[in-house]
């Protein structure tokens, strides 16, 4: 089999959980979708917000890490956490 | 997984629905589903107090915002990076939490169940569904298993009927009043951004005008019980706006340390 394809094989999980992230981003997301104009300073607490955090970090770590990552900075941000910058690395 | 949500969930909320119910000194669906929405929009927008009250203070030190924002236009990391700073330095922080808001969608979607549940009644009798009976706790399963359920909101809206208009308008109405209300608090930042910022303002715009037609629509669709929850979850909104933005011409422009944590 063609490197190529193992490659796309293996990349498809993390390509479908982008996929979420994003059409949650468009839809429900209280910061990037449909509703982002009930907060006009924005929502997340953290730079990046929390779904551009998790795109980025699935996206270099992919599902498994980055999901932990990911699942690691929505429990950060809670209403007891200053928020912030809080880049992936 | 269904049955944990169940149990945690929609069964709590369900007796309280019946419960509050049972105790009003006239047995009315409809009020006791605008005293369930309102006790839980309250419990849910205590997490989200502090936010609120934050932004109102960034309105007075809106020009300093102005200044970062257009320095480093070109570079949205920078510009977040610097906007975070600023928010630390001046000890206000607008954001809301993205925690709260993962614990909030599942007990929102538990309350729109109840309100379906507690209007599933037999359409003879008006008494509850067996499924439904079966969720009750204690005395309220022996007595709901027999007596009917008034879906008579103040005596002449039936609340287990689909396509009711004019709570479907009334909700709809509601709703544009509150994203307008936003609108208004809304500081014109937007229009010497980026272009990207500019492309979200216009996109904000529309939705103002799209999310009421689209309540009104599904308002319809839905029995009115729903549509009665949905205009007293809005009107809370906009009381709570209401009440926050009210003193705002008497502040000073100087950031007062709100939320120190």
């Amino acid at each position: 089999m063609p490197k190529k394809r193992i490659n796309k094989l293996v990349l498809l999980p993390r390509r479908a959980v982008l996929l979420l992230v994003k059409a949650y981003q468009k839809t429900l997301s209280p910061d990037h979708g449909l509703f982002a104009y009930k907060h006009p300073y924005g929502y997340c607490k953290h730079f990046p917000t929390c779904s551009d955090y998790t795109f980025q970090a699935v996206g270099k770590y992919g599902v498994v890490k980055g999901g932990i990552k990911s699942a690691k900075r929505v429990l950060r941000c809670n209403p007891h956490s200053q928020g912030g910058y809080d880049p992936i690395d | 997984m269904a049955a944990f949500f169940n149990t945690v969930l929609y069964e709590p909320l369900f007796n309280g629905l019946i419960y509050i119910y049972d105790i009003l000194p006239w047995k009315d669906l409809g009020i006791a589903i605008i005293v369930l929405t309102l006790l839980i929009k309250l419990v849910l927008y205590l997490p989200s107090r502090s936010s609120i009250k934050s932004q109102k203070t960034l309105q007075e030190t809106q020009p300093k915002l102005d200044a970062i924002k257009a320095k480093y236009k070109d570079n949205r990391e920078e510009m977040g990076k610097q906007l975070m700073n600023f928010y630390k330095e001046n000890k206000v922080n607008p954001f809301s939490s993205c925690l709260p808001l993962l614990i909030q969608l599942p007990i929102l979607i538990a309350l729109y169940r109840v309100f379906f549940g507690g209007l599933t009644t037999d359409s003879q009798t008006g008494i509850l569904v067996t499924d439904q009976v079966q969720h009750l706790y204690g005395y309220l399963k022996d007595v709901y298993a027999t007596t009917p359920i008034n879906a008579m909101f103040l005596g002449f809206v039936d609340l287990a009927k689909k396509g009711n208009y004019i709570l479907a308008f009334i909700a709809g109405g509601l709703q544009f009043m509150q994203g307008k209300m936003m609108m208004r608090r809304k500081p014109e930042i937007d229009t010497k951004g980026s272009k990207d910022e500019g492309k979200a303002a216009a996109m904000n715009r529309q939705m103002m005008y799209f999310m009421p037609v689209i309540t009104v629509i599904f308002g319809i669709q839905f029995p009115a019980g729903l549509t009665l929850y949905w205009a007293t979850s809005t009107l809370f909104q906009v009381g709570q706006q209401y009440l926050i933005f009210r003193d705002k011409k008497n502040k000073t422009g100087q950031p007062v340390v709100i939320d120190q944590k």
